[in-house]
């Protein structure tokens, strides 16, 4: 087991430079510089810079941190390595857009926020999700089930944003008893939360229903009904332990979605997460905070998936005897 | 000897979008205590059905829609569910044909023995262990302790159809049904389970239902036969009568079917298939495929007919004029 | 309700209770949404340099809450009789936040901090463009910082050289270019003494916390000169969430409104008397790009262009009133604007007649033959309708043909510089930030008319040019690169037009000239050639279109003077008071 989590780390570290590479490359072909948006948009979107175009050009042209390592004059190659030798030892540098921040002290700040609401949702997820989704395999096609479907259907469907709007009409204008916006406060946790956790309810109730559903088809089910079991012990003794197992693997890329794709949710609540920082590095041609979302994003979902599947070793005897 | 279990008229019916499928019409036996019964037939005909019936696992599109089954003096259609459950592993045990999915591929073989002892309470945690121990010794596997703790996939296919056995008797039954036990087993295999079954039968003493397509697995095995046909029964006695003394047109083509090892003789498959049970032939089910077939075969169902002692053939050749 | 009821009742007598044992003190708190940005240096141009201007920092001169230049944290000054040499004493009584003396050391850092080129990167600076060689030391042609006309005389004197007579150099003190920076801090922390926590500040009010893209609080300087008379304790300002949906939650005091959402509001009795609706120096602009093209040599096609777009009613329904037609580049909220010449509102008044008879006697009547127009746009103006408005009208009056480009933002900003193979235009806001007739006819300004009046042809060899030197760049090969600026130069000022180089005769008189009425006349002039001929900004021609106005929500207990020059923010959060 040991040598085979080295062997896999060695495939991330191996994956994510080809990943690095790859999205260096693209985003230096991209057109556009982050000076000259900034120039542009500088001023709510406005162009009275007061500086004529050779004036842009001087300035263009400085020695600042920046341009030191990502600067038109260097070399691509050694920009490259640089941001390289930046990540090996957690140094690279200032971002462009927030200059007196640098890469690490964003992520370190904005990571567990994001962490945090992530995990906090799936687990909101996990305990209503589970129950609606056993519930509907067991009342297959009453009107319990059909109520399910529709909603796992609705909330999968509606987009989290939307969900954050619908969230906020319900605990703070209907039943007004929680704040629309801000940070710090542990009640600022619920509305995101909940907003976040509507789409992984759906895709785990329709998923449990499924899987049970599919379960309850197997033989080994209705051996167990033969040797004399109880509702209880057939389904949550049998068939939920088959079903339960596979539902690890969509937990693993479901966090990494919440924890990297949760802007709306953060900009709407005002969430000091990683989302937003790295939804306007693009937009803004923030070259190093793009090369480290890159990173990151590949990083997080490779390792998510590593511990999916240390995960499915220990749940699954099948996995775990054959690998021993 | 005393009666355990008798099946009257059951018509299994089920229920599919295309239409209903009679995949039992009209079904009567008795089972006594100590016999062991084989119903053959091919795929299709609804012999197992009708031992599903028994323990009322039929998928959820089919009904029991006429009929009773008596067991051991109780009234099987009419138990409520906690009673049905209490039957179920303690007085009936049954085989499964598919040993690998019919064992939880994420339990333990051991956890899957003892649970019918410790879900009808009849024995401690501890106690229970040691019964499947020794159970999983006498259906003949080796080092039973350790490989309590492994699991399906760990095992032979004939060492899974072992286990199941050993589950299906560990609660001591009073009736045990096996479904096709050897089919999806190595030929070689298949004789060794027989031999097993046989073995714990004379060790336990129960009654045994073998259901099989392969009538030359019972000759040695089962008392008594009833030969299946699209839900109906075509012909039922002694083992020895049926094979030596076959009087069906579908029995004999049946044995005509089944490689002999003794006698060099050529097989000859039976021409046709099996009817659609949604829209069966009208009369005898069988008549499309007879090789004696008479104008009211196309008529009229024929009743049974007694041939010998304890031995009738629903056909029609041996009408009493 | 009950609930709600009973609340009231409970915190009514809370507030009764400690207010009777005399510990009740109701903290004045502002919040609100609507202010962006990335960093509070003020090297960095970005949206915090207003917010250190509404009350964070102060420069020597600022402004009252009437919109009138007075004293900040300069006591006096002198003026040089030549205009050159502004001579300003610092208050004694100035302190920073964290309770040292601020002196004349510390503007004298501050500037120079904001010129030094290995600092930020603003594309902004105000006055400071103004102060002897502080250009050439802002764009690497002197490295000597000591040469920049700043001189310290002692503690309280600080002695600033212009490079001519610039009378609106006082107005752009007010300016976040001009500010002073805590020298010691940024000594010993370098950029971290920008962050929250360690940013110390000389204005009002002092950063007490800040999570980015959440929210930022102000709290008051103690150490502030007028301390006693700054009305409100704290200020939040929201950097996300749904602005509307957050005002009518009373989570904030104050919010810009867009016309999407002007019908809600007008339909609120209360919404509807917090609703500010006040014009600013913004007009909105279509940039023609470069191509070539004759018809875009051709005066009369302009001109059909112009008088083709029915302004009036854009403004009221597309706009729904949140914004005015345009005719001018200056707005008449900067004095020396021709936005009211009956000359230049009768040359591009709406007129789909004139407008058809003119493209005709050009040689496309009816718009036959005319080329297709593609117009860049970028995501953030996806959902302005402005474009779609010009679209709709160019299409039904003129008979041409427009086609709309979305492109990523990143992709425009490139693209908006380059050659196009057929006439393509772009187009944007522009602000003067100051009401001083010379900020709109800055040299920049003014030689980027130059550039706008010149020829089709022209323009291409220049963005040839242009684009020849980005790649120089690269190489950084200075020399070459300013080799090809004089080449750019002389386009500009051999090649444009008689009345444009007639506006840059005006505007250098203009420049030497300190009485104010002569001055204000001659700028007034130069305005309105500008506006007759249409010159644009950069190489570019233009058209001016509208002058949009802000619209905010302001709860009705806040008394809050609006900026008009700076899109609008309240002018200080000092001036905020409550009613």
């Amino acid at each position: 087991m040991a040598l085979y989590i080295v062997k896999r780390l060695g495939w991330i570290i191996f994956n994510l430079l080809i990943l690095s590479l790859i999205a260096f490359a693209l985003i230096k072909s991209v057109p556009g510089s982050f000076l000259e948006l900034q120039i542009l948009l500088g001023q709510a979107g406005t162009t009275a810079t007061g500086l004529t175009v050779s004036e842009i050009d001087k300035i263009r042209g400085v020695e600042t941190e920046m341009m030191k390592r990502w600067g038109p004059t260097v070399p691509l190659w050694e920009q490259y390595v640089t941001f390289i030798k930046g990540v090996v030892t957690l140094n690279m540098g200032p971002s462009f857009r927030w200059p007196t921040q640098t890469i690490e002290e964003i992520i370190r700040k904005t990571f567990p926020v994001s962490f945090t609401i992530a995990v906090l949702a799936i687990t909101i997820a996990v305990f209503i999700g589970i129950p609606l989704g056993v519930i509907a395999a067991l009342k297959q096609n009453s009107w319990i089930d059909y109520l399910v479907s529709a909603l796992v259907m609705i909330v999968s469907a509606i987009p989290n944003y939307v969900m954050a709007v619908f969230v906020i009409f319900l605990f703070s204008f209907w039943i007004p008893i929680l704040p629309t916006y801000g940070w710090g406060h542990p009640k600022n946790y619920i509305l995101p939360v909940l907003a976040m956790s509507f789409g992984p309810i759906g895709s785990i109730a329709g998923y449990m229903r499924t899987s049970l559903l599919d379960a309850l088809k197997q033989d080994y089910i209705r051996t167990a009904w033969a040797k004399g079991g109880t509702e209880r012990y057939v389904i949550f003794g049998h068939a939920m332990k088959n079903s339960l197992i596979p539902l690890v693997t969509i937990l693993g890329p479901m966090i990494s979605h919440l924890i990297l794709g949760t802007v709306f949710v953060e900009g709407m609540f005002g969430v000091p997460g990683m989302g937003q920082y790295f939804s306007q590095a693009a937009n803004s041609r923030d070259y190093p905070l793009m090369m480290a979302q890159t990173v990151i994003f590949g990083l997080i979902l490779m390792v998510m998936n590593l511990i999916v599947d240390i995960i499915y070793f220990f749940l699954d005897p099948r996995i775990r005897i054959s690998r021993r | 000897m005393e009666l355990l279990l008798s099946i009257e008229d059951l018509r299994v019916y089920f229920y599919r979008p295309e239409g209903v499928l009679k995949a039992v019409d009209g079904l009567s036996y008795r089972l006594y205590k100590g016999e062991v019964l084989g119903i053959v037939g091919e795929s299709g005909s609804g012999k197992s059905v009708s031992v599903l019936s028994i323990l009322r696992l039929l998928p959820a599109n089919g009904r029991i829609v006429s009929g009773s089954i008596i067991f051991d003096g109780k009234d099987i259609l009419n138990l409520s569910r906690e009673e049905l459950r209490d039957l179920r592993g303690k007085d009936i045990g049954i085989v499964f044909q598919d040993p690998m999915s019919s064992l939880n591929p994420v339990i333990t073989i051991g956890q899957q023995v003892m649970e019918p002892l410790l879900w009808h309470n009849l024995c401690s945690r501890s106690e229970a262990y040691e019964r499947a121990k020794e159970m999983l010794g006498l259906v003949g596997i080796p080092l039973p302790e350790e490989r309590m703790k492994e699991y399906p996939f760990q095992f032979s296919g004939g060492m899974r159809q072992r286990v199941m056995i050993a589950l299906a008797l560990i609660c001591r039954p009073k009736l045990l049904i096996a479904d096709e036990p050897t089919t999806s087993l190595d030929v070689t295999i298949q004789a060794q389970i027989i031999r097993l079954l046989k073995r714990m039968k004379e060790e336990f003493g129960m009654s045994v239902i073998l259901i099989t397509h392969n009538l030359a697995l019972t000759t040695n095995f089962c008392d008594r036969l009833i030969i299946m046909y699209a839900g109906n029964m075509m012909e039922t006695g002694r083992t020895k009568d049926i094979l030596y003394n076959p009087s069906h047109p579908y029995t004999k083509s049946l044995l005509d079917a089944v490689p002999d090892i003794e006698v060099d003789k050529e097989l000859i498959p039976i021409p046709g298939t099996i009817p659609n049970l949604i829209d069966p032939p009208s009369g005898c089910r069988f008549h499309p495929r007879c090789p004696n077939t008479m104008d009211i075969c196309k008529e009229e169902a024929p009743p049974l007919f007694d041939i010998d002692t304890d031995h009738y053939s629903a056909c029609w050749l041996y009408r009493r004029a | 309700m009950s609930l709600r009821r009973a609340l009231i009742v409970c915190l009514s007598l809370i507030i009764l209770s400690s207010s009777f044992l005399g510990i009740a003190y109701a903290e004045k708190v502002f919040r609100w949404h609507g202010s962006w940005g990335n960093t509070w240096d003020l090297s960095f141009h970005n949206g915090f340099i207003w917010v250190h201007m509404m009350g964070l920092s102060e420069g020597l001169m600022k402004w009252d809450k009437d919109m009138k230049l007075t004293n900040g944290m300069a006591e006096s000054y002198t003026i040089s009789k030549d205009g050159t040499v502004y001579t300003f004493k610092i208050r004694k009584d100035a302190r920073w936040s964290n309770g040292d003396k601020l002196t004349a050391y510390d503007f004298e850092f501050g500037i120079k901090y904001i010129l030094d080129p290995k600092n930020g990167k603003g594309s902004f600076f105000g006055g400071a463009w103004y102060i002897k060689n502080a250009k050439a030391y802002a764009q690497s042609e002197i490295s000597d910082p000591n040469q920049v006309g700043i001189k310290v005389i002692d503690d309280y004197t600080l002695q600033i050289t212009l490079d001519g007579p610039h009378p609106d150099f006082l107005t752009t003190c007010t300016l976040p270019t001009l500010y002073p920076i805590h020298k010691a801090s940024v000594e010993k922390l370098g950029k971290k003494a920008f962050e929250a926590g360690n940013l110390v500040t000389n204005g009002p009010y002092k950063l007490v916390a800040y999570t980015p893209n959440v929210e930022y609080v102000l709290e008051k300087n103690p150490y502030y000169y007028d301390a006693d008379k700054v009305e409100i304790d704290k200020i939040v300002g929201k950097l996300g969430g749904d602005a509307f949906l957050m005002y009518r939650r009373n989570e904030v005091d104050l919010i810009n409104v867009g016309p999407a959402q002007l019908p809600v509001i007008e339909k609120d009795p209360v919404m509807k008397k917090e609703l500010v609706i006040f014009p600013q120096s913004t007009v909105s602009v279509i940039y023609i790009l470069a191509f070539d093209h004759p018809a875009f040599d051709d005066i009369r096609v302009l001109t059909a262009l112009q008088k083709a777009i029915d302004k009036e009613r854009i403004c009221k329904f597309v706009y729904r009133g949140l914004a005015k037609p345009a005719y001018s580049w200056v707005t008449d909220l900067i004095p020396g604007s021709t936005a009211n010449d009956p000359e230049v509102l009768e040359k591009f008044r709406y007129d789909p007649e004139t407008a058809r008879k003119l493209l005709a006697e050009a040689g496309y009547p009816g718009g036959k033959g005319f080329p297709t127009i593609h117009f860049l746009i970028n995501p953030n103006q996806a959902t302005d309708p402005l474009i779609l408005a010009v679209k709709s009208e160019w299409e039904k009056n003129l008979g041409i043909k427009v086609i709309i480009d979305s492109l990523e933002v990143g992709v425009w900003s490139v693209k908006i510089w380059q050659l196009h193979d057929e006439p393509t235009m772009s187009f944007s806001g522009a602000s003067i930030l100051y009401p001083d007739p010379a900020a709109p006819l800055t040299l920049n300004y003014v030689e980027g008319a130059l550039a706008g009046s010149l020829k089709r042809k022209d323009i291409v060899e220049y963005v040839k040019l242009e684009l020849q030197k980005t790649e120089v760049l690269k190489t950084g090969n200075t020399e070459k690169a300013s080799e090809i600026t004089k080449k750019q130069r002389d386009i500009i000022y051999r090649r444009s037009t008689p009345e444009a180089r007639k506006m840059l005769s005006l505007v250098q008189q203009a420049q030497k000239t300190t009485d104010p009425n002569k001055r204000l006349e001659l700028y007034r002039q130069a305005n309105k050639i500008r506006d007759l001929n249409m010159y644009g900004y950069g190489w570019t021609r233009s058209f001016v279109l509208l002058q949009p106005m802000a619209a905010r929500l302001v709860r009705s207990n806040f008394d809050v003077p609006f900026n008009r020059y700076l899109v609008g923010f309240p002018v200080s959060f000092a001036y905020i008071k409550t009613k």
